[in-house]
């Protein structure tokens, strides 16, 4: 198997001004494999985050004590590494942050999708392909000119999503990058997310506390107070209602009306988590009964 | 909005003169300015007037944007004009009621300085501010600073901080906007009351927006720190900035222009029988 | 008595080249002592609805009256508006700035001129509302964590005793847990108080599980004002305005196509498993 990302008995501890250690994530073991799209799901607080932060070395040594290791592309990141090796990984695994007004630096579009490129040395001809290739990948094509401060929400996530693809890097982590956004905004998200999947080439993990953005995923991990907490595809993870409940977290509403019809004894299907899914069982349901 | 306002009056278009690249605008204005400055003979400023007049009809700029500019300056323009008039002591002497004295020489200085204010406001912001978006110009002093890269100047960080102002701007505008109505729905008054009430009243603005811009500050660095920046060493930039031959044309026009004003310096004649010297 | 609009039109940047008309014309109603949801796309004039109730924006054309009074004819006490309708901000935590949370909350009921016994009784009661916990109280609202900042930033508010509070996205950016937790306080401040609370949503799913009564704005001015039921009768509709709808909305919906229809419109969990057990007992003919 061919592993993007490798996390060993990894445990972290913020330290904060005072020097009093509060730790964030404990004892986590993982392995994300190249090409996969993998949903990082927990509350605000359970370290989900933290995790991101660690594997594209935004937290380091000097942020908090780091227990046991990461490894990204093969070079263990959490150790003692180059300036250079360490400029690398970081090139290679984008991050999609939360706030899409913080991640544009430029005061057109065409130039912020631009930026990661030049900081490479990227030929300027080579650089315009790339841009209006990346700005079509995320559906903003025609926005060349534009200024950010005039875009919406959803529009300017898309156009730092282009920036981070402009790296042409290896994975993107998506940090909570739906969640400043309305539903349309949202929804323009996924889209994106879910074509870069289908295009396979890139390793995508999202950190989300939406369920309903989970379900596309090939895997869901689900976070607690800084430990895994469940790890499994969609349909393992969200049809186990009372273990998602017991650490306050959703499942879809379909999910949740069929565990409801299954407790009392109406059903005994498997659960559905999508709408279509839901109203096929729905009417299977009602139509056995019928018979 | 406030987000609309628009920043540093750019009116986009496409015309002779927004075409001008903008390290040669920047040049073309320099010379512009010096060669107000130089001029003496009347024939100069009728010349530097005729000048600024036909940047003007080439920008494509209404005539009541270019009033609305001049706007601020009415005032300065007036008090140079009457200083002139009733300081000069130089000169025939035309006019005498009391104490108050008035020379041909400062009808002629007046008028001068008049136009040279004019000639100034209209080619600079003309040149500047209407045809070249803020951006551009940014770009436009980074490419005339670059040679001093070479001697260590931190050019390209420089560059790079004007354009994340400018780009932070409208964000940190609208904020501003945002805070206050807030503010002033908790029931703060911004308008009236003592001085230290309306210190305290900004207080509530000024705290809000300082956090806001220190985190805006840290979240972009740590986007740039992985979207691979790592100072100007080694950067390329997709849109180079072209010097074209129209822009060398325009250059060598601003010279002739100022050699043109010091040839013109040199021919002075009188009217009304030698009362005035131009 | 209500919050009225008649006729409402707001224009912003007038007579610049920026001109934009947010509102065209509209009629709405507040009502009391009920929780009225404002849904609608981004853009659709939400916020400026907001401002507009409490005086921020005025109106170009049209009347805002609050209890029968015009709310714009007299300039004097604009300030009087502000304090009888509270508003609260899109992430309003971004407007905290006393030493103290403590400070901070009392801020509001400060510039209303109140006794300090009179302040000191309504932070605590507003505490009490928004869960804040007592050591949070002295800390440096910068000091405390995202979700607790809110919840000062509303206890802001809350502490002025507005008769109509009115919050914009009140549960934006928060976790599901977060959410959950502020609009049931929300919900319980309300039934308490008998109050009026407005909460302006992009979420269906928060308005039908939190709102007496929902009027959803489209483009165009307001759609439809009415109950949850009546709101969610065309679903299609409001998808089509791009207002997500529950899922449990959406499924019912998908499977009317597939040939299995329900008596009424349904929005949540429960009610849509009370109906499916109820059909399949009149199958199983008990």
């Amino acid at each position: 198997m061919d592993n993007i990302i490798e996390i060993k008995d990894l445990s972290f501890s913020y330290k904060d001004s005072d020097g009093k250690l509060h730790p964030a994530l404990h004892n986590i073991n993982l392995n994300f494999e190249r090409g996969t799209y993998t949903a990082i799901l927990g509350h605000n607080g359970s370290g989900k985050s933290t995790l991101a932060k660690l594997i594209n070395m935004v937290l380091t040594r000097e942020d908090g004590d780091i227990d046991g290791s990461i490894t990204v592309c093969g070079k263990e990141v959490t150790g003692d590494i180059s300036d250079e090796d360490a400029y690398d990984i970081q090139c290679r695994i984008g991050m999609v942050h939360q706030n899409p007004d913080n991640q544009i630096v430029a005061t057109t579009v065409e130039e912020d999708v631009a930026f990661g490129p030049e900081n490479l040395g990227v030929d300027p001809v080579e650089i315009r392909k790339t841009v209006t290739e990346m700005l079509k990948a995320v559906g903003m094509e025609g926005h060349e000119k534009s200024a950010p401060h005039r875009l919406s929400g959803g529009q300017k996530q898309r156009i730092a999503v282009a920036g981070v693809l402009a790296m042409r890097p290896e994975c993107i982590i998506f940090d909570e990058s739906t969640a400043m956004l309305d539903p349309q905004g949202r929804e323009a998200i996924m889209k994106t997310i879910d074509g870069l999947h289908k295009r396979g080439d890139v390793t995508i993990i999202t950190i989300t506390h939406y369920m309903n953005e989970a379900t596309d995923a090939d895997r869901v991990i689900v976070l607690n107070k800084g430990e895994v907490f469940m790890d499994g595809t969609p349909e393992q993870i969200f049809t186990q209602v009372e273990t998602l409940h017991s650490v306050r977290l959703d499942v879809p509403q379909v999910t949740e009306l069929f565990y409801k019809l299954k407790k009392a004894g109406a059903y005994d299907g498997g659960l559905p988590l999508h709408t279509e899914e839901g109203a096929a069982a729905l009417k299977r349901l009602l139509d056995s009964k019928k018979r | 909005m406030i987000r609309d306002i628009t920043l540093g009056q750019y009116f986009p278009g496409n015309s002779l003169i927004h075409r001008i690249d903008a390290r040669a605008k920047i040049i073309i204005t320099l010379i512009l300015i010096v060669a107000v400055f130089a001029a003496s003979s009347g024939i100069a400023f009728a010349f530097l007037f005729l000048l600024s007049l036909i940047i003007f009809i080439l920008s494509g700029i209404s005539f009541k944007t270019l009033i609305k500019g001049l706007k601020p300056i009415v005032f300065i323009l007036i008090f140079t004009t009457i200083f002139q008039i009733f300081f000069t002591r130089t000169g025939n002497l035309l006019f005498e009621w009391y104490f108050i004295k008035i020379y041909s020489n400062g009808i002629i200085f007046a008028i001068k300085m008049f136009i040279r204010i004019i000639v100034l406001i209209t080619t600079t912001s003309v040149m500047l501010s209407y045809t070249t978006s803020p951006i551009v110009l940014t770009d436009g002093i980074e490419g005339l600073m670059l040679p001093l890269a070479k001697l260590g100047v931190p050019v390209h960080d420089f560059a790079l901080v004007m354009s994340i102002a400018l780009r932070f701007i409208p964000t940190l505008l609208e904020e501003t906007e945002k805070i206050m109505s807030a503010q002033k729905a908790r029931g703060t008054d911004f308008s009236t009351g003592s001085l230290m009430k309306r210190a305290r009243a900004l207080l509530a603005v000024f705290v809000p927006l300082l956090a806001s811009a220190v985190r805006h500050a840290f979240e972009l660095a740590d986007a740039m720190i992985c979207r691979g920046y790592r100072g100007g060493k080694g950067r390329t930039k997709l849109n180079k900035m072209k010097f074209r031959f129209s822009d060398f044309i325009w250059l060598t026009l601003a010279a002739a222009a100022l050699a043109g004003v010091f040839v013109l310096n040199t021919y002075t004649f009188s009217l009304f029988n030698g009362t005035f010297v131009l | 008595m209500p919050i009225i609009f008649e006729n409402v039109s707001y224009v912003y940047g007038q007579n610049t080249p920026f001109e934009h008309k947010a509102l065209d014309k509209i009629n709405l109603t507040i009502n009391e002592n009920e929780i009225t949801g404002l849904i609608g796309q981004t853009g659709c004039g939400k916020s400026t609805i907001a401002q507009l109730c409490n005086g921020l924006y005025k109106p170009n054309e049209g009347k805002v009256t609050v209890d029968g009074v015009d709310i714009n004819a007299d300039k004097k006490n604009r300030k009087e508006n502000f304090f009888k309708v509270g508003l609260v901000f899109q992430y309003p935590e971004y407007q905290l700035f006393e030493d103290t949370v403590e400070h901070d909350i009392a801020y509001g009921p400060k510039n209303m001129g109140l006794s300090e016994d009179e302040i000191k009784r309504r932070v605590l009661d507003a505490v009490r509302f928004v869960g804040l916990r007592e050591d949070e109280m002295q800390k440096s609202p910068f000091d405390i964590s995202g979700g607790q900042r809110r919840r000062a930033a509303i206890a802001g508010i809350i502490a002025m005793e507005p008769q109509y509070l009115i919050l914009d996205e009140p549960a934006a950016g928060l976790d599901p847990q977060g959410r959950d937790d502020i609009l049931s306080k929300l919900k319980k401040y309300q039934r308490e108080k008998k109050t009026s609370v407005v909460i302006i949503s992009h979420s269906m799913e928060d308005m039908a599980k939190y709102c007496d009564r929902i009027i959803v704005l489209s483009q165009n001015g307001v759609y439809k004002c009415g109950t949850k039921a009546e709101i969610f009768e065309d679903p299609a509709a409001l998808r089509d305005m791009g207002l997500s709808v529950p899922q449990i909305t959406k499924m019912v919906y998908c499977a009317k196509e597939l040939g299995v229809s329900f008596d009424r419109p349904l929005y949540t969990v429960d009610a849509a498993f009370e109906d499916i057990m109820k059909m399949l007992g009149g199958g199983d003919g008990k």
